[in-house]
C-alpha cells in the first residue's frame, strides 16, 4: 500500500474534487438555466418587438391604403352624361347635346323637362335622351403597384393597370360595411399576385360639374345651369344619398420583402442572442473549470502541506524506528531520545509502549547476551580442566593406575559439566514454558523431611545442624497437588544454600506452616547473610553472592533462578530477608488447595 | 622455579599443578583470593598464574594491590573471560601475560618459560656457561657438545643456578625454588641433588662448573671465575 500521506492526499483530493465539482456543476446548471430563461425572455422580447414593428408597418401600409381609399373616395363622383339627341322623326339626326351631370340623383327627372322644353321648339323633332353614368376620379395619383376599384350602384371604375383577370374582390358585401369603416383584407388574386386590399364605403358627398368643356358643347345655353351649383352648393349636398365603395389594393411584395427583411433581422438577432448566451455559457464553464482546477491544485498543495505537517511526528517515529539497531534500542531522532510527553497525544501512547517494549527487549537482549557469556564462561573452566587433565596425562607415559586416576578426574569434571548443562536446560525449558507441572498429591511435610535427611550428611561435615519446625497448622495439612520432583528440587536447593553459606557449627531450620489459603515454607540459616543489593539480584541467573566456585560443587548461580522458576510455576511466591553476618530467611509461599483432594491423616 | 597457582576450581588446579610439577616447577596452590594474596606476598614467586574470578578477593583486585606494593613477580592471567576489554584491563593493571580457558598445556608452559626468561633478563632461550649449553625451551642440557640427560628436578636446579651464575645461592633459596609447600623439608635434600647434578655435569670434565661456597651455598661458575680452583669436594667422585 502506498504511504499514508499519499493515501490521505488522494482521499482528501477526491473529497475536495467531488465537492468542488458538485458545486461547480450546480453553479453551471443554474447558470445554464438562467441563461436559457434570459435568452427565452429576450427572444420573446425581440419577437414581440418584431411583431410590433411588423404590425406597425402593416398598419402603416394599410393606413396609407385607407388614406388613399378615403382620398379616392372623396375625389370620386358619379358622372352622368346626358346625351340629348335631336332627331327628325325620320330619324335624321339634327343635333345632340351632351350634358354632364354629376348628380346621380338628378337624372331622368329633369330630362323630360329638358326634353319638353326642347320639343316645344320643334314638333317634328324627336328627342332622345341618353344618360350615361360613370365614376370619375379627379386625382388618381397612385403608386405603380396600387390599384383601385370604385363602384356605386350604377357605375364603377377601376385602374387601368390592373390586369383584366385580376379583378379586385367584388364579393364584398358592401351593405354590411358601415361607412368610413375600412375593411382590410389580404388577398391573393387570380393572377397570383398578393395584395393588401382595402374596402371602404363612404357616401358621395358632393359632385362637380365640369361645364367648361362639356357645357360648351351643350346646345342649351345654360347659363342658369352653370350658375346653379355655384350659387347654391348646399343644394347638391342634400343630394348625397348614394354610397360609393372604394376598393384599393396594393401589391404586398414590397411590403412582404420589408417584413421578410425585418424577420431576417429578428432571426439574426435571435441567432446572435443565442450565440451570446452560448458564449456566456462557455465562458462560465471555462471559468468554473479554471476555478475548479485552481481550487483543487491549491487544495492539493494545502493538503500536502497539512498532511506533511500532521504526519511529521509519525514520520519522526518511523525514522526513529528505522534507525533502531540491535545495539541501540532507543528511539532517537537527530541523536535525541524521543520524549512521549512531547509527542501528539495520539502518538504518545504508541511511542511510550514502543519504548517500553524496546526497553524490555533491550534488557532481554542484554540478559540473553549475559546469559550466553555466562554459560560459555561457566563451561570454559570445566572444559579447560578436562583438556588440561588429558594433556598433562598425555605428556609422558603413565602407569595404568595413573591413567585410571586421570580418567576418573575426567569423568568427575564431565559429570559436573553435565549437571551444569542440565540446569541450563531446566532454565531454558522454564523460559520456553514447556516444563509442565505433573501434579500428584504430595505430603509436603514428608517431602521436606526427605530433603532434610538428604542434606544432613553434608551439613554434618561442617557441624551444621538442620532442624525441622513443623507448625501445628501444618500437621493437619492435607496432601497438596504439586510436582514432587520440582518441589524437592526447590527445597534441596534452598537447604543446600543454607548449609553452603552457613558458618561452621551454624544451624539451618526448615519451618513449615499452613495458612487457610497457603502453605508457607521457610528456610532459616545462621550464615553470612546478604546485603540488600545482593538480595535484589539473588534470583537472577548466574548471579552469585560470592563469585567463587567452591571446588567441585555445582554452583553456577543457577540454583535460585531455578527455584524461583519452579515456585512461579506452582503459582507461589518466594522472598528473602537477610541481615549481613547474621543469616538469611527464604520464604516460599505456595497456594493451598483445601478441597477436591482426598484427605489422609 | 617457583610458581603460584591461584585457581578456585579444584580439578583444573590439580591438573595444572601436576603438569607444571612434571616439568620440574615447584607449584603452590591458592584456592581463593585471600590465600593467593598471603602466599604471593610471602615469597618471591617466579610466576603467578592468576584466575580472575576468585572467591573472597578477585584476581584483578589482587593484581592491582600487588603492583601498587611493588611486587615484581610475573603474573599470567588464566581466565575464562575471553573478551578483549577484559584482556586489556588485565594487561593494563600489570599482568605480564593473558591466557584464556580452555588452553593448551604446551602453550601455558611456553608462556611460563618465556616469563621466567624475562625475569632473568635473558632473551636467548639457550644459556651458555663455558662449554655448558642449557636449552631452556627444550629443557635439554649439553656439555662439550655432549647431551646430558637430567631429571626435571635436576634440570630445574641447574637452570636456577644458571640464572644466578656467578652468584652464591643459599640452600633455602634452592629449596624454595625446587620444592612446593607440601614437600617435606629434609636438611640434606639440596646437597643430594647438587651431588646428582655434579655427577652429570662436571664428571669427566676438567673444569668443575658447580662450586661450593662454604657456609653460604652453591654457585655456578661465572665468566670471570677462571682463577677459582675447585676444592676437592667439588670434584665429582
Amino acid at each position: 500500500m502506498r504511504s499514508i500521506r499519499i493515501r490521505l492526499l488522494m482521499m482528501l483530493l477526491a473529497l475536495v474534487t467531488s465537492v468542488v465539482g458538485g458545486l461547480s456543476w450546480y453553479v453551471y446548471e443554474q447558470t445554464v438555466l438562467l441563461l436559457k430563461a434570459k435568452e427565452l425572455a429576450t427572444a420573446q422580447l425581440i419577437r414581440n418587438q418584431f411583431d410590433k414593428r411588423a404590425e406597425e408597418y402593416k398598419e402603416q401600409f394599410s393606413d396609407r391604403l385607407v388614406h388613399q381609399a378615403e382620398r379616392l373616395g372623396r375625389q370620386s363622383y358619379e358622372r352622368v352624361e346626358l346625351n340629348h339627341v335631336t332627331k327628325l322623326q325620320t330619324g335624321h339626326l339634327i343635333g345632340s347635346i351632351t350634358s354632364v351631370l354629376a348628380n346621380p340623383t338628378m337624372q331622368p327627372f329633369n330630362i323630360p323637362v329638358i326634353a319638353q322644353s326642347l320639343s316645344n321648339n320643334s314638333n317634328r323633332m324627336v328627342f332622345e335622351l341618353y344618360a350615361k353614368r360613370t365614376i370619375f376620379v379627379e386625382d388618381r395619383a397612385l403608386d405603380g403597384d396600387e390599384y383601385f376599384h370604385i363602384w356605386s350602384k350604377r357605375a364603377s371604375v377601376r385602374s387601368k393597370n390592373l390586369p383584366e383577370d385580376c379583378f379586385l374582390d367584388q364579393h364584398v358585401d358592401t351593405t354590411r360595411l358601415p361607412p368610413y369603416e375600412p375593411r382590410v383584407q389580404e388577398e391573393v388574386l387570380k393572377c397570383g399576385k398578393r395584395f393588401c386590399m382595402i374596402t371602404l364605403t363612404m357616401p358621395m358627398t358632393y359632385m362637380k360639374i365640369y361645364p367648361g368643356m362639356e357645357m360648351g358643347r351643350t346646345p342649351m345655353g345654360t347659363g342658369t345651369r352653370r350658375n346653379q351649383p355655384r350659387s347654391n352648393p348646399s343644394e347638391f349636398k342634400s343630394l348625397t344619398s348614394e354610397a360609393i365603395v372604394v376598393q384599393i389594393a396594393r401589391e404586398t411584395d414590397h411590403r412582404d420583402q420589408t417584413l421578410h427583411a425585418l424577420q431576417k433581422e429578428m432571426n439574426g438577432d435571435l441567432v446572435s442572442l443565442h450565440q451570446e448566451s452560448e458564449q456566456v455559457r462557455k465562458d462560465t464553464l471555462n471559468r468554473l473549470i479554471l476555478i475548479c482546477l485552481a481550487t483543487i491544485s491549491f487544495c492539493a498543495l494545502a493538503i500536502t502541506w497539512v498532511s506533511r505537517a500532521s504526519l511529521t511526528p509519525l514520520v519522526s517515529v518511523a525514522d526513529a524506528v528505522t534507525d533502531l539497531t540491535p545495539k541501540d534500542l532507543r528511539l532517537k531522532l537527530h541523536g535525541q531520545e524521543l520524549d512521549p510527553r512531547k509527542m501528539p497525544e495520539e502518538l504518545a501512547p504508541i511511542v511510550q509502549r514502543l519504548q517500553e517494549s524496546l526497553e524490555s527487549l533491550d534488557s532481554a537482549f542484554a540478559r540473553e547476551k549475559r546469559a550466553t557469556a555466562d554459560i560459555s564462561h561457566e563451561l570454559r573452566t570445566p572444559l579447560a580442566s578436562l583438556m588440561t587433565t588429558v594433556q598433562v596425562a598425555l605428556r609422558k607415559p603413565r602407569t595404568t593406575e595413573e591413567y585410571k586416576t586421570t580418567l576418573n578426574q575426567c569423568v568427575e569434571t564431565g559429570s559436573h559439566m553435565t549437571m551444569l548443562v542440565e540446569r541450563l536446560l531446566v532454565l531454558s525449558r522454564l523460559d520456553a514454558g514447556v516444563d509442565p507441572v505433573r501434579k500428584v498429591p504430595v505430603n509436603i511435610v514428608e517431602l521436606a523431611g526427605q530433603c532434610v535427611d538428604m542434606l544432613r550428611p553434608i551439613a554434618d561435615q561442617r557441624n551444621i545442624s538442620i532442624e525441622m519446625d513443623v507448625d501445628d497448622s501444618a500437621n493437619m495439612l492435607e496432601p497438596q497437588p504439586s510436582d514432587a520432583a520440582k518441589l524437592r528440587e526447590v527445597l534441596v536447593n534452598l537447604i543446600d544454600n543454607a548449609v553452603h553459606y552457613n558458618k561452621d557449627e551454624g544451624s539451618v531450620t526448615l519451618r513449615i506452616a499452613a495458612a487457610p489459603k497457603s502453605v508457607i515454607l521457610e528456610v532459616i540459616d545462621t550464615g553470612v547473610g546478604m546485603t540488600p543489593d545482593t538480595q535484589s539480584h539473588l534470583f537472577e541467573r548466574f548471579f552469585r553472592a560470592d563469585p567463587s566456585r567452591q571446588s567441585e560443587t555445582v554452583n553456577a548461580g543457577l540454583g535460585l533462578a531455578i527455584v524461583k522458576g519452579y515456585v512461579d510455576l506452582f503459582g507461589g511466591t518466594i522472598s528473602v530477608s537477610s541481615i549481613p553476618g547474621q543469616g538469611s530467611t527464604f520464604r516460599v509461599t505456595l497456594p493451598r488447595v483445601t478441597s477436591g483432594m482426598p484427605v489422609h491423616a | 622455579m617457583k610458581i603460584l597457582l591461584a585457581e578456585d576450581y579444584y580439578p583444573l588446579a590439580r591438573a595444572i599443578k601436576q603438569g607444571l610439577e612434571e616439568e620440574g616447577y615447584a607449584v603452590d596452590w591458592a584456592k581463593d583470593g585471600e590465600e593467593a594474596n598471603t602466599k604471593a606476598r610471602g615469597m618471591p614467586y617466579d610466576v603467578v598464574v592468576l584466575d580472575l574470578m576468585l572467591p573472597k578477593i578477585d584476581g584483578l583486585t589482587l593484581l592491582q594491590g600487588w603492583r601498587k606494593d611493588g611486587m615484581s613477580s610475573h603474573v599470567l592471567i588464566l581466565t575464562a573471560k575471553d573478551q578483549l576489554p577484559d584482556k586489556i584491563k588485565g594487561l593494563d593493571l600489570g599482568a605480564d601475560d593473558y591466557l584464556t580457558k580452555p588452553f593448551e598445556m604446551d602453550e601455558l608452559l611456553a608462556r611460563i618459560r618465556a616469563l621466567i626468561r624475562r625475569g632473568h633478563q635473558v632473551k636467548d632461550p639457550i644459556l651458555r656457561i663455558h662449554d655448558l649449553e642449557i636449552d631452556s625451551a627444550a629443557r635439554s642440557v649439553k656439555r662439550g657438545g655432549k647431551r646430558i640427560h637430567l631429571t626435571p628436578r635436576e634440570y630445574a636446579l641447574l637452570e636456577f643456578l644458571a640464572f644466578h651464575r656467578g652468584k652464591v645461592v643459599t640452600r633455602p633459596m634452592i629449596w624454595d625454588h625446587l620444592y612446593d609447600e607440601e614437600d617435606e623439608n629434609t636438611s640434606n635434600v639440596v646437597d643430594v641433588y647438587i651431588r646428582y647434578l655434579r655427577n652429570k655435569i662436571d664428571k669427566g670434565f676438567e673444569k668443575p662448573l658447580i662450586l661450593t661456597r662454604w657456609g653460604e651455598g652453591y654457585m655456578l661458575r661465572g665468566e670471570d671465575d677462571d682463577e677459582i680452583v675447585a676444592t676437592p669436594e667439588e670434584l665429582p667422585k
